[in-house]
């Protein structure tokens, strides 16, 4: 929990805006108690002005953190598009938790995924290690000149929130060659003052909203380099936009994010061992969504299944809505498409254990329609 | 729910014409020991007997906190809300249904900084409520961070080299919003100052702001210990239109009379800080009442009609 605040810490001179709620507390607790050389740490009266602070000091040209969780996330989403649509190189460490009511603080990635229209980029990490790496990742994306968006890193409340493992901690020097002292346009020029926020016309905003999807778009290329890099300097690799296994000859494939997704790594391979030609894929990248990706790698299979631990009113999961949209209405690829059924697993916190995957696969074996979502766990 | 709805009927099937305090405890409440939530909710339970209030025709509306846990435990129509917004929904129940008793019960995180902006409005409103806030001068539930009423450098997890500016004071604030009309200062540790201070605040017609000072035992244990310990530190302010519950005269030898009708003395003893003051510090019955200004006459039958009929005349061809 804390790696998210100590990644931040080193990446020095940042401007933090906190406000705590379970379970991200320990984050901005974390930050409040380390000072850092040219940090400024200013807790707020809300979420809402957590952001706001941030925005401010972006607007500055400034490095800006903040952290936040479920209902936080909810009562600061003005300033969340805010953010996004000046282009902001903010990073936030976001903690998947229930959206209440009712009050429910066990994982859960509505929260997170009700901004998927927001234009921030998204991550979500599957373990203590992948918090840490990607949180400085996504300092560096943020800033890069070609990006210039907001950078959220996801992680599930608890299950990694909460829990420790030993993982390889960058050294200052390291983070100092990565993250050189944040250099992006919006630097205070004293010879050009401007005035942000004025009344706009239809046009400028259609080329604004243009402007927001071309940078997207420019994300998947830049995240390559930037893990280039990280592997060059701190010697391992940060996971990227996808993660795959046996995806080549599989005609089952599982997909799922955040630690969902490591119960399918292990349930995949006890079943590869079995003889069955069953394959999985990590969906970390959620904005901009690795469309190409899902797609060659689902290009051969017959059967594709999308655990969600989240609820998209009336579409089931958020991913399989995303994977659907994925694998649809492209030439030649419409009537080779495999079909794909959403599980809801999880949602609302409840724990996926092998088991639960275990079901998920046998029951994509049997199906030869894609249905109405499945819910996982529902007691009758 | 399903829960309420039963503890309701239970009543019912009871046919009870009278009520026992005990009989507005819904179940014990879950605070940790010695949590001065525990006064508050016994105090309460005191007034609700002592105006035998129907369990059907109350609502406690609370937002997020430890102190928000309040309506699980009060046998009555209870709604749990969202972080800071417990005001705004109260105002909407008041003005559904005037009828209902509405007390909102907030901590000094919900009400003095995620909530700010509803308490400024709130209190000029002035719909006819009594709210509880209990101030423990910290955020409780997410366990130890610097409210805005935490004193100047006491220390906490956010702040962790002590807070870094001087605590916003509840009471000079409301005192300087427009239309204010009841503003009073009690603590849990003087049960007999915060029943006679509540019961005052319901016989108000309008918004009744009290802030409870309020133990935490965990995270706060020092900040009211002097008070606890060292009545001389305390001053009543006494009043015949205010509080003076029969009693503490000889425990509280620091007596001072004050005319709650007396806005500029309200305010200024609210601004010293010499010694801890506890009593009403403004209180007039004469200020407009949101759900009185707002309220809609009944309609007789034959009003119903003329309007109808003045309507279809301006069609008339
Ligand atoms: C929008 C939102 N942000 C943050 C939280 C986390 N949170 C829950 S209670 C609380 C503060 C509680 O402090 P206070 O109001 O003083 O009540 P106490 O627990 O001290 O009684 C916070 C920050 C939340 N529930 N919702
Ligand atoms: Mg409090």
């Amino acid at each position: 929990m804390s790696l998210a605040g100590e990644a931040n810490r080193s990446a020095r001179g940042v401007v933090c805006g906190i406000y705590p709620i379970t379970p991200q507390t320990e984050i901005v607790e974390y930050v409040a108690r380390f000072p850092f050389s040219k940090g400024r740490v200013i807790p707020v009266e809300s979420e809402h002005s957590a952001m706001g602070v941030c925005i401010g000091a972006a607007l500055n040209g400034a490095r800006a953190f903040t952290a936040s969780s479920s209902n936080g996330l909810a009562y600061m989403a003005e300033n969340v598009m805010v953010a996004a649509f000046y282009r902001l190189p903010i990073v936030m460490a976001a903690v998947n938790r229930t959206l209440g009511p009712p009050w429910n603080i066990w994982a859960d990635q509505g929260d997170t995924l009700m901004f998927r229209d927001f234009a921030w980029v998204q991550l979500y990490c599957d373990s203590n290690q992948d918090v840490a790496d990607t949180t400085l990742l996504a300092f560096r994306l943020a800033e890069d000149p070609r990006i210039l968006l907001p950078v959220m890193v996801c992680m599930d409340a608890f299950i990694v929130s909460h829990t420790s493992m030993e993982i390889e901690l960058a050294t200052q020097e390291q983070v100092d060659r990565f993250l050189p002292p944040c250099d992006v346009p919006q630097r205070l020029d004293s010879a050009h003052p401007v005035t942000i926020g004025g009344m706009a016309f239809p046009q400028d905003t259609l080329s604004q909203r243009l402007d927001l999807d071309e940078a997207l778009r420019r994300v998947p290329g830049a995240l390559e380099e930037h893990r280039a890099q990280f592997r060059e300097i701190f010697g391992r690799e940060v996971s990227g936009a996808v993660e795959s296994h046996h995806c080549e000859d599989a005609d089952r494939i599982l997909i799922a994010s955040g630690t969902v997704a490591s119960t399918l790594r292990s349930v995949v391979e006890e079943w590869r061992l079995r003889g069955e030609r069953v394959g999985m894929i990590r969906i970390k990248m959620f904005r901009p969504f690795p469309r190409e990706e899902v797609r060659a790698l689902c290009s051969g299979s017959k059967k594709v299944g999308v655990l969600d631990r989240n609820y998209g009113a009336d579409v089931g999961g958020i991913f399989c809505h995303e994977v659907r949209a994925a694998l649809q209405g492209q030439a030649g690829v419409g009537e080779r498409a495999p079909l794909v059924q959403s599980y809801l697993t999880g949602v609302g916190g409840g724990d996926v254990v092998p088991d639960t995957v275990q079901e998920v696969l046998e029951e994509l074996s049997r199906r030869s329609a894609a249905g109405d979502p499945v819910w996982k766990g529902i007691e009758t | 729910m399903s829960g309420l709805a039963l503890s309701l009927l239970d009543l019912e099937a009871d046919a009870k014409v009278c009520f026992e305090a005990e009989d507005y405890q819904r179940r014990p409440g879950k605070w940790c020991a010695g949590c001065g939530d525990f006064g508050a909710l016994n105090a309460v339970k005191r007034l609700l007997a002592k105006e035998q209030l129907q369990p059907e025709k109350m609502v406690f509306v609370s937002g997020i906190g430890c102190s928000s846990r309040f309506p699980h435990y009060v046998n009555a129509y209870g709604f749990h809300g969202i972080h800071g917004r417990a005001l705004p929904l109260a105002t909407g129940v008041k003005l559904a249904r005037p009828e209902l008793d509405v007390f909102v019960v907030m901590g000094d995180g919900d009400c003095t900084s995620i909530g700010a902006g509803h308490w400024i409005h709130a209190t000029r409103y002035n719909a006819n409520m009594v709210v509880l806030m209990l101030d423990n001068n910290i955020y409780g539930l997410t366990k130890n961070q610097t409210s805005p009423t935490t004193p100047q450098g006491y220390a906490s997890m956010t702040s962790p080299r002590g807070a870094v500016l001087p605590a916003l004071d509840p009471l000079q604030a409301t005192l300087g919003i427009s239309n204010a009309s009841f503003v009073a200062q009690t603590a849990d540790w003087v049960p007999a100052h915060l029943y006679a201070t509540l019961q005052a605040a319901y016989e108000h017609p309008g918004f009744s702001f009290v802030r409870i000072l309020q133990r935490c035992p965990k995270f706060t244990d020092d900040i009211f210990a002097e008070n606890v310990k060292n009545p001389d530190a305390t001053e009543l302010l006494v009043h015949e239109e205010g509080v003076d519950p029969p009693g503490l005269e000889k425990l509280f030898k620091a007596r001072r009379v004050h005319d709650p009708k007396n806005i500029d003395e309200a305010r200024s003893l609210a601004r010293r800080t010499d010694m801890l003051r506890l009593g009403i510090f403004f209180r007039d019955d004469s200020m407009p009442v949101y759900d009185e200004v707002r309220a809609v006459p009944p309609v007789t039958p034959q009003e119903k009609i003329n309007r109808l009929n003045k309507e279809f005349e301006r069609y008339a061809v």
